[in-house]
């Protein structure tokens, strides 16, 4: 475990958390300084992967100048209300299925190939040979049947969330 | 191994944090009722994509600056889109008294103009 | 010696540009600059047709070629093919358009575009000239093609009348049956003998070696399928010589100019129908349903016509009549395997029709009418004019000048059976008295017509004219000693007395009382052009009440679904348009879901597929 591991899972536990409370809290200050936590935390991040111009300039745009921006029309509408805004009850459960079924598919997709991303990080040609796939691939239908049952349901939801709408 | 986050970081993990900020702007931004929250949360996902270009630009076997410099005009509009979202937002509230999209909508329901 | 000369082919296209070039930049290039260069143009296609004609004599053909179009393995090729049908008929197209063009300086004189007029009648000669002296039928379908144009474009010269637009446009169509016909045939044709032979310097079937390409071409095909060529090529022999079932087009083609219809109507591009079959004349000739075909449709035309010719009132169109009755006969010689006679009644009727065509163009432009019945009394006026029909119309009946030894060469070809013979008789007969009506009418008998004409007739211009018409009259008459002389047979008798016949019927002040009974009937020409019209309407109109029960009921019908499944599917889709912003990025999401499960779908078909 080195020490950029370690400020890795930091950085980003406190960027996923506070990232969640900024959505979920109900006052808009609070909203705003969960924001300017994760923005800071993204700035970290960037300090990681060796980009310290661009952390520099993260930092001063969006957890100095931004919050500024946002806490003075937060004064000026004056919407900080204690009012929890975040589900709307009518269609959230419809939404975050869909959600839910997006980060499922993307998820599937990475581990199905995990050397997609590294391809396109050489920008070089597909040119490959899947020996970690031909397990999935060699079976005839493959993950065609958990695709289907994804794709199937999310069909049937759709014609749900659809038909509960405009009503 | 190699994907093992306990012996080296990989673009792999960052692009997973960045999946996972990308879909809470998402679901902020869908979900939301107070326009400015919509804001911040479509700043969530400028963020997202910011720090996935970041990495790839890190972990390019090439050094390339291009990542890193898209990333700071990103970084600039993504600001100017707030600023000028914020003044929408301000003139909304001038006008119907409220900035939840849902009562702006029922209001334009009533009325029929904006 | 031939090779160097072949660029006279040519010069009748330079000039043609060149006058319209002039025509186009406003140069100042006066009316006789253009005449000189149009009669120097003829003149040295004529050298070129003599020399040719003398060097064939005791040489054999020349083929001249080069590579016009390379379409894999297969060239096809122009060029130029000298031997003596060629060199004949061009020296008589040369020297019938130099006198042309030396008539239209009269006839035309007063037109706006006359730079216009000699151009496309440049452009013709040009035509006209490739056509024959064509080395292969490739080249013959091209200027096939391009004779119909240029032949429209001229009888619509005067295209700012409605009717005579309209004219043009019908033998326009007309013609182009017959291209498409000739296409066909050149295709088949070409496709059998290249598969056959494998032979690809073949493809566009010179004529040089046309005793190959008929045999292969026997070898090839089916006789039915034979029988279907060698018909197609006939087909399209009569629709250009004007023959029975199409005849009707040359009847609308003569509300061209007089000088048009003299070079081209009468003698030079009705022609070249002949002049193809003589060609392909081993292809055709050896077919007996084809020439079985080609004797009948002659003989019907050559009755039809000159029935028809003596009903009617419209100068012009009695000669048009009596050119389609004198090509039937020449089918009917071809048909008979007697193509010498039919050359030579070809070469010397050009003359002859040419020659009774500007006789009627004189008279036409005196009287500005061309029906007979305000015409009269030409031979004092035009004693010039009146002296030439009446060679044209001796020779053309076949009772002395030239017509009498073509007649003659003619008539032994019709001896094979008594049925030819006896309707080659009655032919003759009516082309006696339908000539001699015509010349009684216009230039004897009642003086009709204003009668100042006289000051006139003796300005510049028609002098012009008349020494044309000398010249064309002492050609006619000085061909008797180059051809074969004839022999008189009792159908010279029938001759005369048709002649004394005409002089009682029509010489006096003759009217109609009581028309016949099919008056009607065969004035307007057996009513073919009138049938076309009418099948053509009837089909149509059939046709478009099939069309338009299609268009309600078939159509309409999938109009109709279509209409309602789309309003159907807009009331579900106007309840989910919420107007909320929200609610598209929703609908956005689900959009890539979508497309994400199919490119994982691909990606995966193609591991599957190509993958290891």
């Amino acid at each position: 475990m080195t020490l950029n591991s370690l400020f890795f899972i930091i950085f980003s536990g406190i960027l996923v958390l506070s990232s969640i409370f900024s959505m979920v809290s109900k006052r808009m200050t609070y909203t705003l300084l969960w924001a300017m936590m994760v923005f800071l935390m993204i700035a970290g991040l960037f300090l990681l992967l060796g980009a310290s111009y661009n952390a520099m300039v993260q930092f001063l745009i969006y957890v100095v100048a931004i919050p500024v921006l946002i806490a003075v029309s937060i004064m000026l509408i004056n919407s900080n209300n204690k009012e929890n805004t975040f589900f709307r009850g009518k269609y959230s459960l419809w939404v975050l299925t869909g959600v839910f079924f997006l980060v499922l598919i993307i998820g599937e997709f990475l581990s199905l190939n995990n050397d997609f991303f590294e391809i396109i990080k050489n920008c070089s040609v597909y040119v490959n040979t899947y020996s970690d796939l031909s397990s999935v691939t060699r079976n005839i239908l493959g993950v065609y049947p958990v695709l289907f049952l994804e794709f199937a349901s999310g069909i049937v939801l759709t014609i749900i969330g659809l038909s509960h709408y405009g009503k | 191994m190699g994907n093992n986050i306990f012996y080296c970081v990989t673009s792999y993990n960052y692009q997973i944090v960045s999946l996972i900020l990308f879909f809470i702007g998402l679901l902020g931004v869908i979900l939301s009722r107070n326009l400015i929250k919509v804001l911040i949360s479509l700043e969530f996902i400028m963020n997202a994509v910011n720090l996935l270009f970041i990495s790839f630009a890190s972990y390019k076997s090439e050094p390339s600056y291009l990542g890193y410099t898209l990333v700071i005009f990103t970084t600039g509009i993504s600001a100017l889109v707030l600023a000028v979202g914020i003044y929408f937002a301000y003139l909304l509230n001038k006008k119907f008294g409220t900035i939840d999209v849902v009562k702006i909508y029922d209001k334009y329901k009533e009325t029929g103009k904006c | 010696m031939l090779e160097n000369f072949s660029w006279f082919i040519l010069v009748p296209v330079w000039v043609s540009v060149l006058i319209m070039g002039a025509r186009f930049l406003d140069l100042p290039f006066s009316k006789r600059n253009i005449v000189l260069l149009s009669v120097f143009s003829t003149l040295f296609s004529a050298i070129y047709c003599g020399i040719g004609l003398f060097y064939t004599f005791h040489n054999s053909p020349v083929e001249i070629t080069f590579n016009f179009l390379s379409v894999g393995e297969f060239n096809l090729q122009l060029g130029v093919y000298v031997d003596m049908l060629n060199t004949l008929t061009g020296l008589a197209v040369s020297i019938i358009t130099f006198v042309i063009y030396v008539y239209s300086v009269f006839y035309m004189n007063n037109e706006k575009s006359f730079s216009r007029f000699y151009s496309l009648m440049n452009l013709f000669n040009s035509t006209i000239l490739a056509f024959i002296f064509s080395p292969n039928l490739f080249q013959m379908l091209l200027f096939w093609e391009a004779i119909g144009a240029v032949s429209y474009l001229l009888i619509g010269f005067w295209y700012d009348k409605p009717k005579i637009s309209c004219d043009a446009k019908r033998v326009f169509i007309v013609n182009v049956i017959g291209d498409i016909c000739l296409f066909i045939a050149f295709i088949s044709i070409s496709a059998f003998v290249c598969a056959v032979t494998g032979d690809n310097s073949l493809a566009s079937l010179p004529f040089s070696n046309l005793n190959l390409i008929v045999s292969s071409l026997w070898a090839a095909t089916s006789p039915a399928f034979y029988t279907g060529i060698a018909i197609l090529l006939l087909f399209a022999a009569v629709v250009k010589s004007a023959q029975f079932p199409v005849n009707s087009w040359l009847i609308n083609a003569m509300s061209a100019p007089t000088p048009v219809s003299a070079l081209i109507h009468s003698s030079t591009l009705v022609m070249t129908g002949i002049f193809l079959l003589m060609r392909v004349f081993p292809i055709v000739a050896s077919n007996m349903i084809t020439v079985k075909l080609m004797i009948s449709l002659g003989l019907i035309t050559a009755i039809i016509t000159s029935i028809s010719a003596l009903f009617q009132t419209n100068i012009k169109k009695v000669l048009a009549y009596s050119t389609s009755a004198q090509l039937g006969l020449v089918m009917v010689a071809l048909g008979c395997y007697n193509p010498v006679a039919g050359i030579v009644y070809l070469i010397s009727h050009a003359f002859i029709k040419a020659l009774l065509f500007m006789c009627a163009g004189v008279v036409i432009k005196a009287v500005n009418n061309k029906n007979i019945l305000f015409m009269g009394d030409f031979r004092t006026t035009a004693p010039l004019a009146a002296i030439s029909f009446l060679v044209g119309s001796i020779a053309l009946t076949g009772l002395g000048f030239s017509g009498f030894s073509a007649k003659s060469l003619l008539a032994a070809s019709f001896c094979t059976s008594p049925v030819p013979v006896i309707l080659f008789g009655f032919v003759g007969m009516l082309t006696t008295l339908y000539i001699f009506r015509l010349y009684f009418i216009v230039f004897e008998g009642k003086h009709s017509y204003k009668s100042d004409l006289t000051e006139e007739m003796d300005s510049k211009l028609y002098k012009l004219a008349y020494s044309a018409l000398v010249f064309m009259s002492l050609v006619v008459i000085l061909m008797t000693f180059a051809l074969p002389s004839g022999h008189v047979s009792f159908m010279y008798l029938f001759n005369i007395l048709m002649i004394i016949a005409a002089y009682f019927l029509y010489n006096t002040s003759f009217k109609m009382k009581k028309r016949p009974l099919l008056y009607h009937i065969v004035a307007n020409g057996f009513y073919i052009s009138k049938f076309y019209s009418w099948a053509e309407l009837t089909v149509y109109r059939y046709f478009s009440v099939v069309m338009n029960f299609i268009e309600n009921y078939l159509f309409g019908g999938i109009e109709y679904i279509a209409k309602n499944t789309f309003i159907f599917l807009s009331r579900g889709l106007h309840r989910i348009q919420l107007n909320n912003f929200q609610i598209y990025i929703t609908y956005g999401v689900w959009v890539l879901i979508f497309v994400m499960c199919i490119f994982i779908s691909i990606y995966m078909l193609v591991l599957n597929l190509f993958g290891v």
